[in-house]
């Protein structure tokens, strides 16, 4: 999967052994009736799907946004509120919710967009926090006593397959659109955007739309995924659908697995949901924040391409600490 | 009606106060090494239960316990500075704020881990005192607050202004590129500027934990209204600085006098998007 | 009328006067040199004309067609290509695919892969980069990198090129090649030029025409021996021994 900014050799994986894995998950619950088992990987696979989202903007476009939750909680919080006032079924209000998340990205990213990086990101999380206090305090979120969906029957039986099989496909359809996007020419313009935003208009890149379209993309899938985790776990509040450290995590793992990449985010968040379960087990979860930033810091300070980058030989730390070109021009 | 508004300026402009000495820190270190400090607020918190245990184990008042509290704080930031910051001053300032992230966390989970995520104040004689001037009351805890922050900017202010080191500051903050032709070392003005920041954050914090109770968390919503002050009154701005304390202090104060406190919350971050978002470059900020 | 019609820009930082009243006209298949000393606003006219800065007054039009307020990346479709002083690589990508970007959205919408990549090679192959097409960009010597940012200038198909101090930092040789490459712009490819220089032998050697900024404002204009005589030029130049930048 070779995609603008993937300038090396070496090990590549085929699209058609990452369809054969995919596929290969999708059959799972026909093997095992393991809840668990189940639970792991629907969680995986939503920390895949808002990793790989999270990237689009973040990692290919270079606008590296710190509340990625806010599209998530919405997805959740729109899905919830339609089923308890209308008791509408998941597979409307899901999608419902991903276009909900989008279209706030449409209004915020017209204004966001023009930050700079770093005010970006701040602007990002300030963004997440506001949407958290009024989730808090609206009576129509439920505030802190949130909402439950008891029980929903739509017909089909919402089984631990159903939901399995639901966040499977926006596994698929979130890494497929990563793949597709990043060999079209909008992914070339993304990536021009993300190396020097000024030499990319000058050669006719209209950075304004691309970086917009991004933004919106990145935020479908996790509100998507968001009105189906609302269901799975049939109780929201905002402490839980409002975890900063999911915006924390898909830095760290799109960052971790190779940011840029489509297959990066998706080892990254692969190998961090297994290692949270893991810890899960072995530590104490208030280690987990000590471990997760660590990881970021080690992250920035020793593989700032990822481990896919390391593995496929890009130049390590020392080539990325050089420099910057200034974003002024200097008078001539 | 008229004299409540009037206490809720009161009382904002002494938590703004407090909040000053933090945000002028943040924003000096801005100015000079052109980084975003997010985990600022959590060294503030850590100075906070550095006083909290010194009070609790020894009976040590917090304003004594700074003498303690900051060197440590300050050898803590050297540190900070010599393995995390160095290396990646020359790296876009996406990459230290990601660093400064990911160290903010290790802070705050360190917190937890070593004194859990209770609810911790600090309980001193004179804390739940208050007194009269006219037909205000003022606390006693954000009066000296107030009054320890105003001294610390004070000398902050004299320092940059008089000093060679301090003017060396000045020079850079303004125009980086002058500042190298003339010789400055910039490597030793960052790390000066780093450690006042870090001495800032610890006096700040200190007080903060005299005025709040707190919990390892907690710093990410110091850090929300630090930024608002910075971004409001201009990054790189020490005027500015000020200027946004008092601002943030007194909104959120009248806010949580004419609404539910809850909403109150909701003023810093407000203040922070929109001023991103409507004006970048804050009052009287260097526009970037 | 001119390809290029610069009339009365004027450009102010705060209470720096950058450029002030600059007129200027670039006929098609021309090339204007633009020289002046330190700090005389040639990179801020670039920057002006390119759509990166926007002018207090004035009027910029190109082939009769306002340019003025309009975005950069309009800018380059209308047919404005430019390098700049401090060479600005796509670092991370290829030379090809730096090339490539520009193939893909330099002359509008309608660009496919395929194309673009045949567009990019052409490129490659007319700057004498062909060889180091699959190499990441970053890693090239500054001649390449000049190179490259003329490649990627000219992939948006301009009608005008603005080219900032291409031969600085170069050695003889590759300033030979720099000038052979200058004038096939205008031979080969029919292209209007105008190039900031230093390097006086170059800018006058192969300049139609040329014209001087002084503190931002225009001083001199004409053939370049011409120019050279001038007297308020000479001094220009030879009374900068106090200050700018």
């Amino acid at each position: 999967m070779s995609q603008p900014g993937d300038q090396t050799r070496g090990p590549v994986m085929p699209a058609a052994v990452s369809a054969g894995v995919l596929l290969v998950l999708a059959t799972v619950p026909i093997f095992t009736s393991s809840i668990y088992l189940m639970h792991v990987l629907i969680v995986s696979f939503m920390f895949v799907v808002l990793a790989v989202s999270w990237n689009i903007i973040g990692g290919m476009a270079g606008y590296v946004s710190f509340g990625h939750v806010t599209f998530f909680a919405l997805g959740a919080y729109l899905t919830a509120i339609l089923y308890r006032d209308l008791g509408a079924s998941p597979f409307l209000t899901a999608p419902l919710g991903g276009i909900l998340a989008a279209g706030l990205a449409w209004i915020l990213g017209w204004f966001t967009l023009r930050l700079r990086e770093d005010y970006f990101a701040i602007a990002t999380l300030g963004l997440a926090f506001i949407f958290e206090v009024l989730a808090w305090n609206l009576p129509v979120t439920g505030g802190g006593s949130g909402i439950m969906l008891t029980a929903p029957n739509f017909g089909i039986h919402l089984t631990k397959a159903v939901f399995y099989l639901s966040m499977w496909a926006v596994m698929v359809a979130t890494v497929f659109t990563s793949w597709a996007i990043g060999r079209s020419r909008f992914g070339y313009g993304l990536a021009s955007i993300r190396e020097d935003e000024e030499a990319a208009e000058v050669v006719g890149v209209r950075t304004a739309r691309l970086k917009q379209v991004a933004f919106v993309l990145s935020a479908f899938f996790p509100g998507v995924a968001g009105g189906i985790f609302s269901y799975y776990i049939a109780y929201i509040e905002p402490g839980t659908v409002f975890d900063h450290s999911i915006s924390i995590n898909v830095v760290i793992m799109s960052i971790l697995g190779g940011i840029g990449t489509t297959l990066g985010p998706v080892l990254g968040a692969v190998i961090l949901s297994i290692t949270s379960e893991m810890m899960n087990v072995v530590v104490v979860s208030e280690a987990k924040l000590v471990v997760y930033g660590i990881i970021l810091v080690a992250a920035v300070l020793f593989l700032p391409q990822g481990i896919l980058g390391r593995l496929r030989g890009a130049p390590g730390p020392a080539a990325v600490a050089a420099p910057t070109v200034p974003s002024r021009v200097q008078e001539g | 009606m008229a004299v409540a508004l009037l206490q809720a300026v009161v009382t904002g402009v002494l938590v703004g106060g407090i909040y000053a000495c933090m945000a002028v820190g943040l924003s000096v270190v801005f100015g000079v090494m052109n980084i975003l400090n997010i985990a600022h607020a959590a060294f503030a918190l850590l100075s906070a239960y550095l006083a909290f245990w010194a009070f609790k184990l020894w009976g040590l008042d917090p304003i004594l316990s700074l003498l303690g509290t900051v060197p440590i704080l300050l050898a803590l930031g050297a540190g900070t500075y010599q393995a995390f910051i160095r290396p990646i001053r020359n790296s876009p300032p996406l990459m230290s704020l990601l660093l400064l992230f990911g160290l903010a966390h290790i802070l705050e989970g360190g917190m937890l881990l070593l004194w859990s995520g209770d609810y911790r104040s600090i309980n001193t004689s004179y804390t739940a005192t208050s007194f009269g001037v006219g037909q205000f009351t003022l606390s006693t805890t954000r009066s000296i607050g107030f009054v320890a922050s105003a001294l610390l900017v004070g000398g902050l202010s004299l320092f940059l202004k008089r000093s060679y080191l301090g003017k060396a500051i000045r020079a850079t903050m303004q125009e980086r590129e002058a500042a190298l032709l003339m010789g400055v070392d910039i490597d030793h003005v960052s790390r000066v500027a780093f450690l006042l920041g870090i001495g800032t954050a610890a006096v700040g914090g200190t007080f903060l934990g005299l005025v709040y109770a707190f919990y390892p968390y907690l710093h990410f919503m110091w850090i929300g209204r630090l930024f608002a002050i910075v971004v409001l009154g201009g990054m790189g701005s020490v005027a500015g600085a000020l200027a946004g304390s008092i601002v943030l202090g007194v909104a959120e104060s009248v806010t949580a006098s004419l609404t539910a406190s809850v909403w109150s919350e909701l003023v810093a971050y407000a203040i922070l998007v929109l001023t991103l978002l409507l004006r970048p470059s804050g009052l009287f900020g260097r526009g970037r | 009328m001119a390809l290029l019609e610069v009339r009365g820009i004027s450009k102010r930082f705060g209470g720096l006067v950058a450029l002030h009243r600059v007129d200027l006209a670039v006929e098609s298949q021309e090339i204007l040199g633009l020289i002046g000393p330190n700090g005389s606003g040639k990179t801020t006219l670039f920057n002006v004309i390119s759509g990166i800065y926007r002018p207090e007054e004035g009027s910029i039009r190109l082939a009769g067609r306002d340019l003025v307020g309009l975005s950069p990346s309009t800018i380059c479709r209308a047919g404005i290509g430019r390098t700049f002083q401090i060479v600005r690589p796509f670092a991370k990508l290829t030379v090809l695919d730096n090339v490539l970007v520009a193939a893909l959205y330099g002359q509008g919408d309608g660009m496919g892969l395929p194309a673009a990549r045949g567009e990019a090679s052409r490129w490659l192959r007319f700057v004498g980069l062909a060889d180091r097409a699959s190499v990441q960009a970053g890693s090239l010597t500054l001649g390449q990198r000049k190179r490259l940012e003329v490649a990627r200038a000219l992939a948006t198909r301009p009608k005008l090129l603005l080219l900032d101090e291409v031969m600085a930092g170069l050695n003889p040789a590759e300033t030979e090649q720099a000038m052979l490459l200058v004038q096939g712009l205008r031979e080969e490819l029919h292209l209007a030029v105008i190039m900031v220089e230093h390097v006086m032998m170059a800018v006058m050697g192969i300049s139609d025409r040329v014209v001087v900024l002084h503190h931002g404002e225009k001083i001199a204009e004409g053939k370049p021996a011409e120019v050279a005589k001038n007297p308020l030029v000479v001094e220009a130049y030879l009374g900068t021994t106090e200050e700018h930048n």
